[in-house]
Order: structure tokens, then C-alpha cells, then sequence
């Protein structure tokens, strides 16, 4: 397990590497002369000189890209050009917000989407089965920016049961609650109809392997061999897309800060993006980048240890 | 073990009607919080560096200047000056300050030596200001007494009255606070004297700025302003119709729907800035004036106004709006007429002419130039809509590279002073702002003497003059001097500059 989960780390960090390179030299595949347009037409060519050296935009690339990996290395990801601040502290204020937006939408997700893919798998071709598949399907189909819409315009515009807007009170937790109960549901939705399709397919095909059949011959309940035996194995591929389902996750959690006005890495972005900020632009699709390639890692190890095999690479074999 | 089960849907029952009732939707009745929206987030407060028209909009309440705007007018009126002496020829300005004006959080009283630092700052190398040309002929500020000094110019600066001290370049700031705080810091713990204190800042979340118990003048109707970040347009307007906002800027597209709510009163107002379509003169397939005259009386702007702005943006016909010194009512209105394009165009033997215009993209500038192209296609020129990402779009015109642009799509912003606009159209900004690459020794000569003429009769005069060299010229088509729409509960009473722009400071309870 030791050297599995060291090889895993190996190819974690080189990605890592890769990510921060490209992120070095993101502004250069971006045309015009960012000094200018952030500061305007009515900026002195001083001020001009000053934003430039402040964002590093008058070294070489590869100086840019050393320099970046210099000062990350000492955590320091450079000051705004805009408000003076760290922007290690700017990314680290909104951070936590898009995380634990997608570690309540995976929560979710997983709560409703395995229970769901279980019931449609027990009874394949019922109506329930096909009820749910279509349900489900139609989730995976729906954007999160639409279900976000939809559902701001349903519960907080026309019913005004839950706030439109922003993050509420991170010291009172039921109002941080209520700011979070729809953008969880938006964010989760396309997820709840994969992770049920995922594992009802999973289910299906683990039910009608051999050693299910052998137990079910020797009359193991079904339900034991449901929860016991079959569910377990099913489980594992869905194990592993989660890792891909927090990625997938933190990309929609862009559209659904913005529609909700939440605060966290997606509006951070989008508003460096429209402001020519790269420096903040840079740090904060890095740290989204960093949560993407650690969930990975995390799902690799869980995934190994939920089955032997994948650590013996023999899975393909097996 | 049922009992457990029942508990347990008990309390999530209970739980989840916590959850979805009664969200925080407080309003308050007069007095209490004024919430507002802002599309983004604050940067700058510093009077001297601050970046967006947000920044300027939440700072304002926080400074007071000599002068400041009377609330739906372009008069002034005094607020710290006592008393403000304008020499002859201009370049003099005595003050005398109030007596007893504190600074915020305790930094003393404001005195003639924090105006000298408040202005000398905008010319300061080792701190360079984007808004030093509203100080450029400042020789120095001379405090002459506790409370009494002199501005002292190197030439008469008709903008300084206009744009430079009512508003925020005009903004005093508290040297020992500055001082105190650190020039970086000070950006986001700004300190003034103004009618409100800064409260504090939740980055990507809200500002709150509170009454200022001290305050030498008129205390503000609300106890604090709330300012909440709402990027999303449709966000903003559910917002603002569930109560959860008092004020918002908003959409042309909402208003259709927000005007039917009688919870909601709208505004739609003009606005200084200007947009046009340009056209290189330098270009060979411009530089015949009649085939820029022939486009000019081909595009239909009213068209591109119901498409581009629903019809409800009012049409420009020059380029300084309605308002402002220099304003011309009497400047050409081209109507279309496509049978004398048809002629100016077989005149300047340009039969069959292609041209190239360049928009940034925006769903506003792809409606004009799709509804140019329709114009134009009918008197016989073929327009290539080129659409650019922003950032590519706004290297197009610099330097000599600016010689290969045809026709434009443009927007500047402005503050209330013709000069503004008149700045980016003279020749030393070809190759810089100046796209349509038009020099004219006379249109500079004016923009010059515009500058320091004091007198404003005069001064329209002057403006008015370098509008016809342009209209002469036709360089520009002019649509719009912007439309910018606001929403608020009826139990405010909004205050806005002419143009739009609110000053929360002057809001009032009903």
C-alpha cells in the first residue's frame, strides 16, 4: 500500500508542477498589455511601468515561471495590484466557501444518488426503474447554472422562502444554512442523476456475476447480498468518480456562486477574469487546480483500499 | 425503536422549516440600514487610486471636498470650504475651511494642511495617481493659516470646478490617518470626514458604512449603508423585488417586468459617456470625406437603439451630453437616407467597397454592427463584423498598427466636464486614444483654450465649435451617452448626479 500510495503522490506532485508551469505562463496566451487595460486610458505611463513590474509581466516567461515557483514555494503568491492585499489571503478568504459548497453538493449527491441508482437497480425494467431513470437522465442533462435559475427564481423569487443572494452569516449557522440550501441542490443535481445511473448500472452487472449467483444458489438473502456482498463491489468505480465529481464540481460551483452572489474561488475568478487581474486569476485557479489533483489522489487511495487489486495493478488482469 | 424513528423526522421537520422560514429579509422602516447592490466588489477607496465607478460610488459618502454636487443638478455648493475666492485670472484659489471638522476615528481636526496634502498627493512620483490630470496645473497648495489656504495653479483650469473638486480628486483625506495607516492599507481602511464612516469589508460579500455621530454638517437619514455584492443581473432583480435590497442598479432588459411590481420604482438615466462608431480617416478606404458622410447617413441609430437598448436609451447626436457645458442642441441629426448615400458613395467612386469593423464582444455592440451591416449592405458596401475578445480589442488602435483599423465600435467614459471628451480627439493622441487617426491644429487650439477658460458661456462656445470640426469631418457616428437603469423600494427616495450616478450620502427615507 506504502509504495502505491508514494507512486500515486509522484505522479500527484508532477502534475502539480505541470499545472503551476502553464499557470506561469497563462498570461502570455493572452492578448493585450494587461497594465493598460486594467488601469484605463487616463493611466501615466508611470502607473503603466508600476503594474507591470508589480505583476511580473516585464520578466522573460521563463524568469516569470521561476520566480513564480520561487515565491510559492515560500507561500507567497504576490499582492494584489488593486487593493494592496496578499493574495494568498484573497484566495484563502473565498476558498473554504467553494469547498465546502462542494463537499455539501458531493455529500448530497452521494446520499440521494446511491440510495436512488440502488433502487432502480433492485427492481430493473420496473416502473419505479424507469421512473427514476428518467428523472435521473433529465438531472444529468440540466446545467447547473439553469437548475440554479430555476430554483432561485421558484423558492427565493416567486415562494420567498430562502434568501437570493450571498453567504449569510458564517457565525449564525442557520442563516449560513438557508444562503446554502439552494446552490448545494443546483450544484448536486446533474451529480445525483450520474451517481444513480453509475450505480445502478454497477449493481446490475455485479448482481450477475458468478459468485452472486453461487451465494444466491446457496440462499444467502437478497438482501444480504444486496448490501453485503454486491453493493460493496459496486461501490468502487463510484468511489473513484468522485474524485472526478469534486472537479466536476468546483467547475459548476463557477456558475452557481455567480447566480447566488456566494462568495468562493468561481466568483473570485470571474471577476479577475473581466478585471484583467492575472496574478489573482492565476492564484485562485491554481488552488482550484490543487483541490482537483488532491481529490484525485484521495480518490486513488480510498479506491485502492476498497479493492487490493488496483494497488497489485492487476486490476485490467483480474 | 419507532419512537426513535418518529423523533428523528420530528426534528428534521423541524429543521427544515427553520431552514426555509423566515430568511433574513429585514427591511427597515426610515432611518436603519440602506441596502444597495453592487455588480462587484470594491478595490480602492483611496481617493487618489480607487479604480471602478463602484469604488467612487461607495467612497464618496466617506470624504467631503471643498465643493460638492447639489444632488440632481450640476450646481455646486460649499461644504468644507467656509468660503472659496477665485482670483481673476484664475490660477488662485483662497480657502477657508469650517472650524471643528474631525476626521474619522478619532485622527483630530481636519485643518488647511490636510487640504494641501489631500491635493499635492495626486502629483506625487513615488505614488503615481491615474487621476493626475485632474491636478495636472497645481503648483502647490500654500496653507496660510490653521484654516485658511490658497490653491495656487499654473494656469486658469476651468475642469477643476467641474470634475476635479466635487468629486473625488476634490476628496479630502486625513494626512496623520494616511500617514498612520499606510498608503496601501489606506485603500481599504479609508478615512475622511464625510457623513459616513467606514464600517467594514467582507471581501466578495458586503461594505457597510456607518453615520458618522460627529459629523460637522447635516446628519444622513440612514444609520448605515449596507452595500451587498450581486454580480448576476437577474440575481439583483430578485433581490431587489423579494426586499432584500433597497437600490440596485440594474438591466434595460428587466424593466418591462420591475415596472409592472408596485413594490419597485425605476429610473433610466442618460448618462455623460459616450459610443460611437469610428472611422480611420488615415484609412485609403476612408479618407474620402464622402464616403464616410455616405455611411453616416446610411446607418439608422434609432434602429440600433430598439435593438441594441429595447428603445429605451435616448439617441446622441454629438459628443458631449446634455448638461455640460459645450452641449449642442443644434448638431446635425442624419437621418437615414439611403438614396444620397447611394450618390455620395458613386461620387467618391467606391462602388463595391468592403469594409471591416471592429467591436469588442459585447451583445450590445454585435446588435450595432449587425444593424450597420443591413444599412450598409443596401447602398452597396459589404461590412465584416470582426468581434474581438476585450483585451484584444483595446490593443487595436495603438501605435501604427491603429493605421489598419477601418471602422470601430467605441464607448469612454466621462466625468462632468467637456474637456474629458475632448481630450482623446486631438493629434497628439493619434496612435494613442485617438483611433480615428482625425487631427485637426484647430479642434487642438480649442481643447486648449477650452481648458483654461473659465467663463462658461465662452466655454460652451468653444466646445461647441470642435463638435462641428468633428460633424464637418465625419469622423464619428454617435449613438448613445448611455442608459443606465435603477430600481428601488418605494421607501427610499433615491439622489442621483443628472447623469445617474447615486450618492447614497443624500438618500432619503419616505
Amino acid at each position: 500500500m506504502l509504495s502505491f500510495v508514494i507512486q500515486k503522490l509522484a505522479s500527484t506532485v508532477i502534475v502539480a508542477i505541470l499545472v503551476i508551469t502553464f499557470l506561469s505562463l497563462l498570461v502570455h496566451f493572452v492578448p493585450g498589455d494587461p497594465a493598460t487595460i486594467i488601469l484605463g486610458p487616463r493611466a501615466t505611463p508611470e502607473l503603466v511601468a508600476r503594474v507591470t513590474t508589480a505583476m511580473d509581466l516585464d520578466k522573460s516567461p521563463a524568469m516569470q515561471t521561476l520566480s513564480f515557483f520561487g515565491r510559492l514555494l515560500r507561500g507567497d503568491l504576490g499582492t494584489d495590484v488593486f487593493t494592496n492585499r496578499p493574495i494568498a489571503t484573497i484566495v484563502g478568504q473565498v476558498l473554504p466557501h467553494t469547498v465546502i459548497l462542494a463537499l455539501a453538493s458531493l455529500l448530497l449527491a452521494a446520499l440521494v444518488g446511491i440510495p436512488l441508482g440502488v433502487l432502480s437497480a433492485v427492481r430493473p425494467g420496473s416502473w419505479a426503474d424507469r421512473i427514476l431513470s428518467l428523472v435521473s437522465v433529465t438531472m444529468v442533462t440540466i446545467p447547473p447554472y439553469v437548475s440554479g435559475l430555476l430554483l432561485l427564481m421558484l423558492f427565493s423569487g416567486t415562494l420567498r422562502w430562502l434568501p437570493t443572494f450571498g453567504l449569510g452569516n458564517p457565525g449564525n449557522p442557520l442563516d449560513y444554512l438557508q444562503h446554502m440550501l439552494l446552490p448545494t441542490i443546483a450544484l448536486a443535481l446533474t451529480w445525483i442523476g450520474y451517481l444513480a445511473r453509475l450505480v445502478r448500472g454497477n449493481l446490475l452487472e455485479v448482481l450477475s456475476q458468478d459468485h452472486i449467483r453461487a451465494a444466491r444458489a446457496q440462499g444467502v438473502s437478497q438482501r444480504t447480498l444486496l448490501y453485503k456482498y454486491a453493493l460493496r463491489n459496486a461501490l468502487v468505480p463510484t468511489v473513484a468518480i468522485l474524485g472526478v465529481a469534486l472537479g466536476g464540481l468546483m467547475a459548476g460551483a463557477v456558475f452557481v456562486e455567480i447566480i447566488f452572489s456566494r462568495p468562493g474561488l468561481g466568483t473570485l475568478i470571474t471577476e479577475s477574469i473581466q478585471g484583467r487581474n492575472y496574478p489573482v486569476v492565476r492564484a485562485a485557479t491554481l488552488a482550484a487546480a490543487l483541490l482537483f489533483v488532491i481529490a484525485n489522489f484521495l480518490a486513488d487511495i480510498a479506491n485502492a483500499a476498497l479493492d487490493p487489486r488496483i494497488q497489485l495493478g492487476r486490476k485490467g488482469a483480474a | 425503536m419507532k419512537k426513535i424513528r418518529n423523533f428523528t423526522r420530528i426534528i428534521t421537520a423541524a429543521f427544515l422549516l427553520a431552514l426555509i422560514a423566515g430568511p433574513a429579509m429585514a427591511q427597515d422602516d426610515g432611518g436603519g440600514t440602506l441596502t444597495v447592490r453592487l455588480p462587484t466588489d470594491v478595490r480602492n477607496l483611496d481617493p487618489a487610486h480607487w479604480f471602478s465607478e463602484y469604488d467612487k460610488q461607495v467612497a464618496l459618502p466617506l470624504y467631503d471636498g471643498l465643493i460638492r454636487y447639489i444632488p440632481g443638478t450640476y450646481d455646486t455648493e460649499l461644504v468644507l470650504a467656509r468660503t472659496l475666492e477665485v482670483s481673476d485670472d484664475g490660477t488662485r484659489i483662497d480657502f477657508t475651511l469650517h472650524e471643528g471638522v474631525q476626521c474619522h476615528d478619532g485622527y483630530g481636526e481636519l485643518t488647511a494642511s490636510d487640504v494641501k496634502y489631500s491635493f499635492e498627493r495626486f502629483l506625487d512620483p513615488a505614488n503615481p495617481s491615474p487621476y493626475v490630470d485632474d491636478w495636472r496645473p497645481l503648483q502647490s497648495v500654500e496653507v496660510t493659516g490653521r484654516y485658511e489656504g490658497t490653491i495656487v495653479l499654473e494656469n486658469a483650469f476651468a475642469p477643476l470646478f467641474s470634475s476635479t473638486l466635487p468629486l473625488m480628486s476634490g476628496a479630502v483625506v486625513c494626512e496623520e490617518a494616511v500617514e498612520d495607516i499606510g498608503i496601501e492599507a489606506f485603500a481599504m481602511n479609508p478615512v475622511g470626514t464625510g457623513p459616513y464612516m467606514f464600517g467594514n469589508w467582507n471581501p466578495n460579500r458586503d461594505v457597510t458604512l456607518v453615520r458618522n455621530p460627529d459629523y460637522f454638517g447635516e446628519q444622513p437619514y440612514f444609520d448605515e449603508i449596507r452595500f451587498v455584492i450581486i454580480a448576476d443581473e437577474q440575481s439583483a432583480e430578485l433581490a431587489l423585488r423579494a426586499g432584500e435590497v433597497d437600490f440596485a442598479q440594474l438591466q434595460l432588459s428587466a424593466l418591462a417586468l420591475l415596472e409592472r411590481d408596485p413594490g419597485i420604482e425605476t429610473n433610466v438615466y442618460p448618462g455623460l459617456s459616450y459610443r460611437w462608431i469610428g472611422m480611420n480617416v488615415e484609412h485609403p478606404k476612408l479618407q474620402d470625406v464622402r464616403v464616410r458622410e455616405a455611411i453616416r447617413l446610411a446607418i439608422d441609430v434609432p434602429s440600433i437603439l430598439i435593438v441594441a437598448y429595447e428603445g429605451l436609451a435616448e439617441q446622441s447626436f454629438a459628443l458631449i451630453a446634455e448638461g455640460l457645458p459645450g452641449y449642442w442642441e443644434d448638431a446635425g441629426r442624419f437621418d437615414q437616407d439611403l438614396d444620397a448615400a447611394r450618390s455620395l458613395i458613386e461620387e467618391a467612386g467606391a462602388d463595391g467597397l468592403q469594409l471591416r469593423i471592429d467591436i469588442a464582444d459585447t451583445p450590445e455592440y454585435r446588435a450595432w454592427s449587425q444593424v450597420a451591416q443591413q444599412n450598409l449592405r443596401q447602398i452597396g458596401v459589404e461590412l465584416t463584423i470582426n468581434t474581438m475578445d476585450t483585451g484584444s480589442f483595446w490593443e487595436i488602435g495603438s501605435g501604427s498598427e491603429g493605421k489598419n483599423v477601418e471602422l470601430f465600435v467605441m464607448s469612454f467614459a466621462m466625468e462632468p466636464d467637456p474637456a474629458w471628451a475632448t481630450m482623446w480627439f486631438t493629434c497628439d493622441q493619434v496612435g494613442g486614444w485617438n483611433w480615428m487617426r482625425w487631427c485637426s491644429e484647430e479642434f487642438d487650439e480649442l481643447h486648449t483654450r477650452g481648458l483654461e477658460t473659465v467663463d462658461e458661456d465662452e466655454r460652451a462656445e468653444i466646445y461647441i465649435r470642435m463638435q462641428e470640426l468633428m460633424e464637418e469631418d465625419a469622423v464619428a457616428i454617435w449613438i448613445i451617452h448611455g442608459a443606465t437603469p435603477y430600481g428601488n423600494r418605494p421607501h427610499i427616495v433615491p439622489a442621483h448626479m443628472p447623469h445617474g450616478s447615486p450618492l447614497f450620502a443624500h438618500f432619503e427615507g419616505r
